[in-house]
């Protein structure tokens, strides 16, 4: 993982994990994440995970202390490349919380009154979003699934 | 006059029996019993997860039951035919109905507590959205976006 104290900017090449801890974010049909994976309500902020520095295994880490905290289960995340947001008008900016050196604000969403451009984005952003299930190796650690 | 098979049962009545069990079989198909599954299944998933405040580990708002009612009465109001979407649930606490299987080919609904419906179109290189009210028919441009993304 970064360095609390040297966290660089976030590249245009980064890929940012959105971790997915409820069924009603994926597409049971298709296994696609659905916009609502990626709208930031109530904050004005998206929450992810950069991927720089850091191995598979850390980042499902922080993933699974999410879940384990609050009793849910993990079920993936959503992968998306940091362009993609920049290519939305949106802006990556690096936020370093304790616990996650690597997490990421994904800011400049236009307002939680304009819902529909909200979700427009968000499906922009659904539409070129990888689901990764959680391996079996992170899966494993919290029992309660709702 | 009908002929009296061995099982007691006149050929009319043999044809008459293989058609009700292909109606029968035809009608469960259906997207009748398709919505009614749907609100049975997914509808009532997201209402059994999603009825409390964050659901989604991200302080997602709770599902109401004003939400709840609207998202079935769209559901129902549905012409029949129409591809059934999958049900799911927005951080705001609104029901989400998504429609299309290509990525570019995408429609997601959203069912807000007050009887709005915010919608969001990916149509190849095109994309729209904006919001309708729901008065308990299905608004004619979400049909004719539903259409689009199928």
């Amino acid at each position: 993982m970064l360095d609390p104290a040297h966290v660089p900017e976030v590249g245009l090449d980064e890929l940012l994990s959105r971790f997915i801890l409820t069924r009603q974010y994926v597409n049971q049909q298709t296994k696609q994440l659905k916009a609502a994976a990626f709208v930031p309500h109530p904050y004005e902020e998206l929450s992810v995970t950069r991927d720089r520095e850091a191995t598979d295994d850390e980042i499902w880490s922080v993933g699974q202390g999410i879940a384990a905290l609050q009793q849910k289960t993990l079920h993936g995340c959503g992968e998306v490349l940091a362009a993609t947001y920049i290519q939305q008008k949106l802006k990556t900016i690096a936020d370093p919380v304790e616990g996650n050196p690597n997490h990421v604000n994904i800011t400049n969403w236009p307002s939680a009154a304009d819902k529909p451009a909200q979700k427009l984005i968000a499906q922009e952003i659904a539409a070129v979003a990888r689901f990764v299930p959680t391996p079996e190796s992170h899966a494993s650690a919290t029992s309660v699934t709702k | 006059m009908a002929t009296i098979h061995d099982n007691g049962e006149s050929q009319t009545a043999g044809f008459i029996r293989h058609r009700m069990a292909d109606c029968s079989r035809q009608l469960q198909k259906s997207a009748v019993f398709g919505i009614e599954s749907v609100i049975r299944g997914e509808l009532a998933d997201v209402w059994e997860e999603c009825s409390q405040p964050n659901w989604d580990c991200y302080n997602a708002l709770p599902v109401t039951w004003d939400a709840f009612h609207f998202a079935e009465q769209f559901l129902r109001s549905l012409p029949l035919g129409t591809a059934t979407p999958s049900v799911g649930a927005e951080p705001d606490g609104q029901i989400t109905f998504d429609w299309g299987r290509a990525p570019r080919r995408r429609l997601s609904v959203s069912v807000s507590p007050d009887g709005e419906l915010h919608y969001a179109a990916l149509l190849g290189p095109g994309k729209t959205c904006g919001t309708e009210p729901f008065f308990g028919e299905v608004p004619r441009t979400i049909l004719n976006l539903i259409r689009q993304v199928r």
